[in-house]
């Protein structure tokens, strides 16, 4: 089921209503329910494979609290995670290696002759996947009570909001809200409900109309030229920008009626000044979980600077990883890996002629954005490309653009979106406009909620594509 | 909750505003391909109505059709749509006019298979939703949520604002026939290299296999009904592609036969690559691209459909009149 879509709308009205119906006893059982239903709208048969991973984190988890054996805690752990990432290896990753190892017998004369698997990547597995396995280490770190009900314990995995594409939630911030006793809250509700609405239109009339342009030029880029296939990955940053914020505004949106809040995975990223800076702002639940789970055990900056670059690597290559398993999502991690590697050389060598690396202001600072954006531009056409060899292609044209640009009269729409866009996040980043949304004028806050509605109506894409974060 | 009455009051308003607006607007655009192509054809009389997607668009001159038939003709084929934007054009169109002699409605292999996104391309008819039966019903198939949505007036110019204000200045130009074209000349270089990774004989043939789909075939049996009661001469026209895959073809035509054979007064006209390879076949210079003629392509079809037409017209003629009547008897 896509928030997209007016099944959804309907979904969401006859669940809340009966949620706020219920007693707080029944309410989690009830969203479970609808969490299941709503994944089972896409391919029924997968909720088999999300119902091994709840098994074995929820058995894992109480193992590892309840005993006091550390060989024994690290076994269970460790097996936990073995058994999910077998699932996720299964179903994302062997047609990948097994292509590869089928190319590389080929090209050394040997005889390899395993089939690919003939089966559809469960829709946000990758997602849930993360989300139970920051369960399991949480619980053996010793920072997270085991999850003794196994329906409150589904239903961390499985919350429908979050579930297909994030935010990646800890057990922290989540597990104890679905114990917590919750009443209807108007104000609540119109902060969720407004919250919702602005993502749903960064999705539908902003992200899909530049989908559109990005998908015509980008399915046929031999034939365009450098300034339309740069002009085309601007549209790309922006897509994937309103697209997956989209997306977790919808469902943060739509949780907070609920009384559950949802970790932020976006904070103005465009207008990073660093590529460090880039990855505390984009996809904030990803980049926080590799940090906290792969980057810091493995040493973090505290170590030697070669040690450090290799854990930089280490993280964003995974990450590329974890996308999609093609080499181009590996290449765009390491791009991103290099970029903060050269980053951090940049840093010791000011520190070392006594120059600040301090973000800075003013003029210096928009161009610090620039040159961060144009980085983290080069990175999406990796990202967006179908090979690495159609990439290298397109960076090729776009590093020394010329020729005409293809002018598609969807372009205005997309130049005027992402205005509106970028306009509207800096004053809800400014205001805090959703959390404070009682504090403001109720013609503010009717002609902003009026507005959205009449731009979606009028300008909406119809059928738009997926959410591109869905194919993870 | 009066706050709540009071917003969604707000909110009707609003839309009902904002699509009075738009109307207004929609109605004045006379050219772009979106309201202003429909408005135009709309306005246009004829005794010649040439139907379809942009290949009846660009390959149909209705100055040729004029010259050798005697009869006015308009193009109303558009870019994008196919045959559910044709009868619903249509059933707007005869509102407005007088019955016409001829209607010529393109199909190809893909033109009556089921597909979804062309219900989607053919919102732009949406405008005109209370004026046919014909169009909400179309408009509101494929969900169920459909008539919902279109129950904000607003919705129905969603996706056509920037081309509706674009054009809406613009005035009605009685000399424009709907027809497009363009003399360039395809370059099989590079033509054959998209053709081949397209891979266009294997998608034609999966197009011809697909069972025709039931709610097209009962509105062009509607369409068949009202023309054979007005004695409308209905064509169905399959024109050129530059590869055109001859298994594919004959497996199309013998299911378009079979659905023709049942409908009085539908004709099919085969002017294609595979039906003509002597004329149209390896020929690049009557390209504009893959899909369609140029200006000479267009000529030289649109020339042997007038003579089909003709021909057609005159057999008719004749055996009303038990065979001594004029061959005129034709034109008005």
């Amino acid at each position: 089921m896509l928030f997209n879509s007016f099944t959804f709308v309907v979904f969401f009205i006859v669940v809340t209503g009966l949620y706020f119906q219920l007693s707080h006893r029944l309410r989690w059982a009830l969203l479970l329910a609808a969490s299941c239903f709503f994944y089972m709208f896409f391919v029924p048969v997968y909720i088999l494979i999300l119902a091994v991973t709840i098994a074995v984190d929820y058995v894992a988890g109480i193992w590892i609290e309840d005993t006091d054996d550390p060989r024994r805690k690290k076994l269970y752990l460790v097996g936990s995670i073995v058994t999910v990432c077998a699932v996720l290896f299964v179903f994302k990753y062997f047609n990948f290696f097994n292509e590869n190892f089928a190319a590389l017998a080929d090209a050394l004369g040997w005889n390899y002759s395993i089939e690919a698997l003939r089966i559809a990547l469960p829709i946000g597995l990758s997602f849930h996947t993360f989300q139970s396995l920051s369960y399991v280490i949480e619980v053996y770190r010793g920072r997270q009570k085991a999850e003794r009900h196994f329906g409150i314990y589904s239903l961390y995995v499985m919350y429908f909001p979050q579930l297909v594409a994030g935010p990646i939630e800890r057990p922290q911030n989540l597990l104890h809200q679905f114990h917590e006793r919750k009443t209807f809250d108007l104000a609540r509700a119109q902060s969720g409900l407004s919250l919702a609405l602005w993502g749903l239109f960064k999705k539908v009339v902003v992200a899909d109309s530049l989908a559109i342009y990005t998908e015509a030029i980008y399915s046929h880029s031999e034939h365009h030229t450098g300034a339309t296939l740069l002009v085309a990955t601007y549209c790309f940053a922006f897509q994937i920008y309103c697209d997956f914020s989209g997306y977790s505004d919808i469902a943060r949106g739509v949780s907070r009626v609920y009384g559950i809040e949802l970790m932020r995975n976006f904070d103005a990223p465009y207008l990073s000044r660093s590529i460090s800076e880039f990855w505390t702002r984009w996809h904030i639940s990803l980049s926080t979980w590799f940090k906290d789970y792969v980057y810091f055990p493995l040493g973090g900056s505290r170590v030697p600077l070669l040690r450090n670059f290799f854990n930089i690597f280490v993280v964003f290559l995974l990450s590329g990883f974890w996308h999609g398993a093609n080499w181009t999502f590996i290449v765009w991690g390491a791009l991103h890996a290099a970029y903060l590697a050269i980053g951090r050389l940049r840093q010791l060598l000011f520190a070392r002629i006594g120059l600040s690396t301090a973000p800075q202001g003013g003029v210096r600072g928009v161009i610090a954005c620039l040159i961060t954006f144009h980085l983290v531009l080069i990175g999406w056409v990796f990202f967006r490309a179908t090979d690495v060899s159609q990439a290298f292609a397109i960076t090729r044209s776009i590093l020394v653009p010329s020729g005409a640009v293809f002018w598609d009269a969807i372009l205005l729409q997309c130049a005027l979106g992402v205005a509106v866009v970028m306009v509207c996040e800096y004053f809800i980043r400014r205001t805090g406009y959703f959390e404070r949304l009682g504090s403001f004028p109720i013609v503010l806050r009717w002609g902003y909620a009026l507005s959205l509605l009449a731009g979606i109506a009028l300008l909406g894409i119809e059928r738009g594509a997926q959410f591109i974060y869905f194919q993870f | 909750m009066k706050r709540i009455v009071l917003f969604v009051l707000i909110a009707f308003c609003l839309d009902r505003g904002l699509a009075l607006a738009m109307s207004a607007a929609e109605q004045r655009a006379f050219s772009g391909e979106r309201s202003g192509a429909v408005n135009t054809a709309l306005r246009n009389d004829a005794d010649i109505l040439v139907l379809g997607s942009s290949r009846a668009q660009m390959h149909v001159n209705p100055k040729v059709l004029e010259e050798k038939l005697g009869m006015t003709a308009y193009n109303a084929g558009l870019k994008g749509q196919d045959v559910l934007y044709s009868v619903m054009l249509f059933d707007l169109w005869k509102r407005r006019h007088p019955v016409p002699r001829v209607i010529v409605l393109t199909v190809d292999v893909e033109s009556l298979i089921e597909r979804p996104t062309e219900i989607a391309t053919a919102h732009i008819l949406a405008p005109h939703i209370n004026e046919s039966e014909l169009v909400r019903e179309v408009m509101y198939s494929g969900s169920a949520f459909r008539p919902v949505e279109y129950l904000s007036h607003a919705y129905r110019f969603n996706g056509q604002v920037f081309s509706i204000l674009k054009h809406a200045r613009g005035r009605f130009d009685a000399s424009d026939d709907g027809f497009r074209t363009k003399s360039s000349r395809l370059d099989p270089a590079i033509e054959t290299g998209v053709l081949n990774a397209l891979d266009q004989d294997a998608t034609q043939m999966e197009y011809a296999r697909r069972p025709l789909s039931t709610p097209k075939l009962a509105y062009l049996r509607e369409l068949a009904g009202w023309s054979s009661a007005r004695g409308t001469r209905l064509f169905l026209l399959h024109t050129p592609l530059y590869r055109q895959d001859q298994a594919a073809h004959a497996v199309w035509m013998t299911n378009l036969q079979e659905f023709v054979d049942g409908l009085p007064g539908v004709e099919i006209i085969d002017l294609c690559t595979a039906s003509h390879p002597g004329i149209f076949a390896d020929r690049p210079e009557i390209y504009m691209n893959l899909n369609h003629l140029n200006a000479t392509g267009a000529d030289l079809l649109t020339g042997m459909l007038a003579d089909e037409i003709g021909a057609r017209l005159r057999k008719d003629a004749t055996e009303r009149t038990g065979g001594t009547g004029p061959a005129s008897a034709m034109t008005r």
